[in-house]
C-alpha cells in the first residue's frame, strides 16, 4: 500500500510540475509576454511585436572571450568586450580604416621621419572607478604590455615598430629586453606622450586604434597585483602563462560601458558607465550569451531573446524571408583563405606515398619546381568553389592583401581555371617526369570545414581531369593534427586562412611572404628579394612608395606562386529590426560593431 | 566498527583509482605530438608565430614522468590548473558548471528511476497485456530516439512554435540580470533551490520554465533502460516460490506485486539507477549542448575536443570519486533493501 501511494504521490508531482510549466508565461510577468502569430509548422517563424528588454542587447554568439585583459587578449571575442570598456587614444572614423577621430587622445602629431608619434591626453575622463586619466596612465598601459608580454599574444604588434622589424618579442636570445628600453620607448611630456619608434612604420596609428592599445589605470593595476614598473616585477610577470595575467577577469576602463559580470564560456555583461566623459550609451546594459548550438541561436533570434546571433554560412538559406530582421549582406571581411606549397617536406611525413616520383608518390622537394605549382593554381576553380562551397558570399583576390586594406589592388594579377594552361605546366614539371609517372599526394583539410573539404575536391577533380595519373588523396583532420602537419612541413600542401591584425598590407603580405612569415616560415619559402621589399615597404617614408612596393610584391606573388588566394569571404549581418545605429567597419572585432552606437527602438 | 572499515577501505580504494586513471589519461594524452598539445593555446592563426614558445612555456615536450610529476605537485597543493577552454581556473569551473548539471540530474533522476520502476513493475504485472504493450513500445521508442533530434524537436515546438514557452538557457535575460544583482543571493548556484531559499517566486518560475524541455529529454531517452529491466526483473521475481505461496495464501494480488515481488526486483534495478544518476551528475553533453544549459558535461567535452589536459584530468578525477562513491553507496542500499546481505562479513 505505501509503494502505490509513493507512486500515486510522484505522479502527482509530475503533473504538478507539468501544469505549473505550461502555465508559468501567462505568470511570469509582462515583460516576459509576447503576442505570437499562429504558425504553419513548429520550424515556421514567429513575429513577436516588440523587444522583450527595450534597454538590454542580447547578442548570442559561438565564441567565448579568453581574456579581458586588453594586452593579452588576441582573439576577436575578447576584443568586442574589451572595446566596449576600454578606449583607445584614437578610434577609427566611421567606416574607414585609415582615417582617425580623437578618443583619449584630444590631437596627434607625426614627425616628418615618420619616426616620432606625440599625443596630447584629454583631460577630465575619469576611469570607471572614479581615477583621472592622467598621461602617466598612458605610458604605464604601453610599457605594461611589452612587459608582460607572452608567445601568441598581441604584444609584437608593438615590438615591431618600437624596436624594428624582426623584434617580436620582450624575449630575445639575448634575454630579456633591458626595462630601460622598454620605457625609453613611451615617454610623457607634460600632457602629451611621445612614442619613439625604430623607423618609419605607417600602421602604428591603426594598431594604437584597437584593443592592444587600450588604456589601463595604473593605480587600479598595481592594486591588484599588477606591474609595480620595476625590474623585479618585470621579470616575475613577463611571459605569463593562460590566466596569469592579473587582469583576466577585471576590468576598469574610461570606456561606455562597465564590466557587470563575465562567466567564462557562459555569459558577459556590460551596464551602462552613466559617467562616461561622453553621452552617455543609449542601451543600458549588453549581454553577450556563448550558444553553440545553431537552431538555438536561430529560435533565440525568431523568439525576440536575441538581438543579433552569429549565422554560420552554411544555414543563410534558413533565415531568408524571416520576418522582423534586418540583413546586411555583401560585408568585405579582412581575410583570406589559400593553398600552401610545401618546399621542403619533412622526412617523417606520411603524406608523400613513395617518396619518388614514380607515380604513387612525390619526392619532398617537388614543390620546389615552379611548374608544379603553376600547373596545380591553374587547376584550381574559382567559380565552381565560390558558387558551391561559399554560396556566391565570397571573391577572387590576387594576393594576399584583401579587399578593405591599404594598398589593396583590385587588378592584382592572379590564376584562373585554365586546365589546358595546367597541363602545358605540368608537362615541363620535373623534365617531363611528373607526367610521364604521375603523382600521388594527401592534401587535408579540418574537420568541420565544409568549403576547404569542397576546395580539396576540386583540386583532386581538375587534377585528375587533367592526367588520370595525378593523384590527390584528400583526409580530413582534427585541428591539432592538422596544425602538426603544417607546422611539421609533413603535409604537402595545406589549406589555411588570415585574418586582419590591422588594416594595411604589410599585416598580409608578411606571413604569406617572408622567409620568417608565419605561413611562409613553414612552407620554407625563401626568396631574398621578396624579404628586401617587405622590409622597404613597412620602412617605406611615403604611401607612394609603399604603393610602388606593394604592386611589385603582388607580381612576385603572382610568379613565384609560393600560395595561391582561394577566397576572401564577404560576410552577412542578421540583427532584429529594432536595433538601431550599426555600422560596418571591417576592422572591429565585434560583429555588433561600435557597441556604443546602437540603440534599440 | 566492520561497517565502518568497510566504508573506509572503500575510499582508500579512491587512491588508486584515481591514480589509475589520471596516468591513463596522462598517457593516452602523450600520444599526441607537443604541436598538438599546444594547438590548444592557439585559436587564430595569428598567433601560429609563437607555437615553439608555447611549447617550450607549457612544457609540453618534457617527458611524460616531468609532466605527471609536476600536475601532480600542483594537485598537492590544491591547484588543480587552468582550463584552457573556458578561461578559469579548473576549481573555479567545475563549481560554476556542477550547479546546472546537479540540478539537471536532481529533477531528471527523480522522474527517470521512479517512472522506470513504476512503468516496469506495471508492465510486468500485467504481462501481455495492453498496458504491457504500451509501455514497451512506448519505451522503445524513447530509447531508440537520438537525444539531439528529440531535444531539437522539442526546442523547435515548444519554444519555436508556442513562442518562447518553454525556452533554452537557465534563466531568461531578465531574471538573470536578478539573479546576479544585490537583491538576490546565490546560496547555491541552483537556481530553484536558491529562488526557494531567497522567497522569490518568479525566479523558481522561470528557472522551472528552462528546466522542462531538458528533462523531458533525458526522462524520455532514459526512462525506458530502468523500465525494461525492472520489468524483466519483477517477471523473474514473480516466478519465484514465495510469490507462488503468498498467493496460495490469499494475500492481495497488490501486496504480492508491491510487497513481496517490487522489493526483491529492485536489486538490479538500484544498481543501474545509482550509474545512472552518477551518470546525469557527471553530466550530459547533447542535452546541455543543445538547451544551452551549460553544465559539467559540456565542460568535458569541449576540454576532451581541445586536449585541454589539466581540465580533462580534473573532470576524470571528479568522475573517478563521483563513481566509486555511487557504489558505495549503491552496495548500502542493498544492505538495506536486502537483509541478506552483510557488508561486514562480505569484506571478510
Amino acid at each position: 500500500m505505501k509503494s502505490k501511494k509513493m507512486s500515486k504521490v510522484c505522479w502527482l508531482l509530475l503533473a504538478v510540475l507539468l501544469t505549473a510549466a505550461m502555465l508559468l508565461p501567462a505568470c511570469a510577468g509582462e515583460e516576459a509576454v509576447t503576442t505570437p502569430t499562429t504558425p504553419t509548422t513548429p520550424t515556421t517563424p514567429t513575429t513577436p511585436t516588440g523587444s522583450k528588454n527595450p534597454d538590454t542587447f542580447v547578442y548570442a554568439t559561438i565564441g567565448p572571450p579568453d581574456s579581458l585583459d586588453p594586452a593579452y587578449a588576441y582573439d576577436t571575442a575578447s576584443g568586442e568586450i574589451i572595446q566596449a570598456v576600454y578606449e583607445t587614444l584614437i578610434f577609427y572614423d566611421g567606416e574607414s580604416t585609415t582615417s582617425f577621430v580623437p578618443m583619449l587622445a584630444t590631437e596627434w602629431t607625426v614627425s616628418a621621419d615618420g619616426k616620432t608619434y606625440r599625443f596630447k591626453i584629454r583631460e577630465g575622463v575619469k576611469f570607471q572607478n572614479g581615477n583621472d586619466l592622467t598621461p602617466e596612465d598612458v605610458e604605464y598601459s604601453f610599457e605594461r604590455g611589452m612587459v608582460q608580454d607572452y608567445g601568441a599574444g598581441p604584444q609584437w604588434m608593438l615590438f615591431e615598430p618600437l624596436f624594428g622589424v624582426g623584434v617580436a618579442s620582450s624575449r630575445t636570445d639575448e634575454g630579456l629586453i633591458p626595462l630601460d628600453e622598454i620605457k625609453s620607448k613611451v615617454e610623457v611630456d607634460g600632457q602629451w606622450v611621445q612614442f619613439n619608434l625604430a623607423g618609419p612604420y605607417e600602421p602604428f596609428l591603426q594598431i594604437l586604434a584597437n584593443s592592444w592599445g587600450s588604456i589601463v589605470d595604473k593605480e587600479w593595476c598595481i592594486e591588484n597585483g599588477d606591474w609595480d614598473g620595476t625590474e623585479a616585477s618585470y621579470e616575475a610577470l613577463n611571459d605569463p602563462p593562460s590566466g596569469g595575467s592579473p587582469l583576466q577577469a577585471i576590468m576598469n576602463g574610461t570606456g561606455p560601458f562597465a564590466l557587470e559580470r563575465w562567466e567564462p564560456s557562459v555569459e558577459t555583461s556590460l551596464v551602462r558607465n552613466d559617467n562616461y566623459w561622453q553621452e552617455p550609451a543609449k542601451l543600458e546594459r549588453v549581454i553577450f550569451k556563448v550558444v553553440d548550438e545553431w537552431t538555438t541561436r536561430k529560435l533565440m533570434l525568431e523568439a525576440g531573446d536575441a538581438d543579433y546571433v552569429d549565422v554560420p554560412r552554411a544555414y543563410i538559406a534558413e533565415l531568408e524571408g524571416v520576418e522582423g530582421l534586418t540583413v546586411y549582406k555583401d560585408l568585405p571581411q579582412l581575410q583570406n583563405d589559400a593553398f600552401f606549397f610545401q618546399f621542403a617536406i619533412s622526412p617523417e611525413s606520411t603524406f608523400v606515398g613513395s617518396g619518388k616520383l614514380d607515380g604513387n608518390g612525390i619526392p619532398l622537394d617537388f614543390f620546389t619546381d615552379i611548374n608544379v605549382r603553376k600547373g596545380i593554381a591553374c587547376a584550381f576553380d574559382w567559380d565552381t568553389f565560390i558558387k558551391d562551397a561559399m554560396l556566391g558570399e565570397a571573391q577572387q583576390i590576387g594576393s594576399p592583401i584583401v579587399e578593405g586594406l591599404s594598398y589593396y589592388d583590385p587588378n592584382a594579377p592572379r590564376y584562373s581555371l585554365d586546365l589546358d594552361k595546367a597541363a602545358e605546366y605540368l608537362q615541363q614539371a620535373w623534365g617531363g617526369e611528373v607526367w610521364e609517372n604521375g603523382f600521388t599526394f594527401t592534401i587535408a583539410y579540418n574537420a568541420g570545414n565544409l568549403p576547404r573539404k569542397t576546395a580539396c575536391e576540386i583540386l583532386q577533380q581538375n587534377l585528375f581531369s587533367i592526367n588520370s595519373k595525378f593523384k590527390v588523396l584528400i583526409q580530413v583532420m582534427q585541428w591539432p593534427t592538422l596544425l602538426r602537419g603544417m607546422y611539421a612541413a609533413e603535409l604537402p600542401m595545406f589549406q589555411i586562412g588570415w585574418l586582419a591584425d590591422y588594416p594595411d598590407a604589410h599585416n598580409f603580405i608578411f606571413p604569406f611572404m617572408s622567409s620568417s612569415g608565419t605561413f611562409s616560415g613553414w612552407q620554407n619559402y625563401n626568396n631574398p628579394d621578396v624579404d628586401a621589399l617587405i622590409d622597404a615597404g613597412i620602412s617605406a617614408a611615403t604611401s607612394a612608395e609603399r604603393e610602388s612596393i606593394y604592386r611589385q610584391l603582388d607580381q612576385l606573388y603572382f610568379d613565384d606562386v609560393p600560395s595561391f588566394i582561394i577566397d576572401q569571404p564577404v560576410g552577412r549581418r542578421y540583427f532584429r529590426d529594432w536595433v538601431e545605429g550599426w555600422y560596418f567597419n571591417p576592422v572591429l572585432p565585434s560583429n555588433l560593431g561600435y557597441i556604443y552606437a546602437l540603440s534599440k527602438d | 566498527m566492520e561497517f565502518r572499515a568497510y566504508i573506509i577501505r572503500r575510499l582508500v580504494l579512491l587512491i588508486p583509482v584515481l591514480l589509475g586513471v589520471t596516468i591513463l589519461i596522462f598517457g593516452l594524452l602523450q600520444l599526441f605530438s607537443p604541436v598538438e598539445r599546444a594547438a590548444l593555446y592557439i585559436r587564430d592563426p595569428k598567433q601560429f608565430a609563437d607555437i615553439g614558445h608555447v611549447i617550450e612555456q607549457y612544457g609540453l615536450n618534457q617527458p611524460i614522468w616531468v609532466q605527471y610529476g609536476r600536475w601532480m605537485g600542483e594537485i598537492i597543493h590544491g591547484n588543480l590548473g587552468w582550463s584552457r577552454v573556458v578561461s578559469q581556473p579548473v576549481t573555479s569551473a567545475m563549481l560554476s558548471f556542477f550547479p546546472a548539471t546537479l540540478e539537471l540530474a536532481l529533477f531528471s533522476a527523480p522522474l527517470i528511476i521512479i517512472g522506470g520502476i513504476f512503468l516496469g513493475s506495471k508492465a510486468a504485472a500485467h504481462k501481455d497485456k495492453f498496458i504491457d504493450h504500451a509501455t514497451r513500445v512506448g519505451a522503445i521508442i524513447g530509447w531508440s530516439l537520438p537525444t539531439f533530434w528529440l531535444g531539437l524537436m522539442l526546442l523547435m515546438v515548444f519554444y519555436g512554435f508556442f513562442s518562447g514557452l518553454f525556452p533554452p538557457e537557465r534563466l531568461s535575460t531578465e531574471m538573470s540580470i536578478l539573479v546576479h544583482s544585490a537583491q538576490f543571493t546565490r546560496y547555491t548556484g541552483l537556481n530553484t533551490i536558491d529562488a526557494i531559499l531567497n522567497a522569490n517566486g518568479p525566479v523558481l518560475l522561470d528557472a522551472l520554465r528552462h528546466l522542462v524541455l531538458p528533462i523531458v529529454t533525458l526522462t524520455v531517452v532514459n526512462l525506458a533502460f530502468i523500465l525494461r529491466l525492472m520489468r524483466s526483473s519483477m517477471l523473474e521475481a514473480l516466478g519465484k516460490g514465495y510469490i507462488l505461496t503468498a498467493r496460495a495464501k490469499g494475500l492481495d494480488e497488490n501486496a504480492v506485486v508491491n510487497k513481496h515481488a517490487r522489493r526483491n526486483a529492485l536489486i538490479p534495478v538500484l544498481t543501474v539507477s545509482g550509474y545512472l544518476f552518477a551518470s546525469l551528475v557527471n553530466g550530459v553533453v547533447i542535452t546541455e549542448t543543445i538547451f544551452n544549459y551549460k553544465g559539467l558535461g559540456w565542460w568535458a567535452w569541449q576540454s576532451a575536443v581541445h586536449l585541454d589536459a589539466p581540465s580533462v584530468l580534473a573532470f576524470a578525477l571528479f568522475s573517478g570519486i563521483l563513481f566509486v562513491i555511487t557504489n558505495l553507496i549503491v552496495d548500502l542500499l542493498y544492505a538495506r533493501i536486502d537483509p541478506r546481505v552483510r557488508l561486514g562479513e562480505q569484506v571478510q
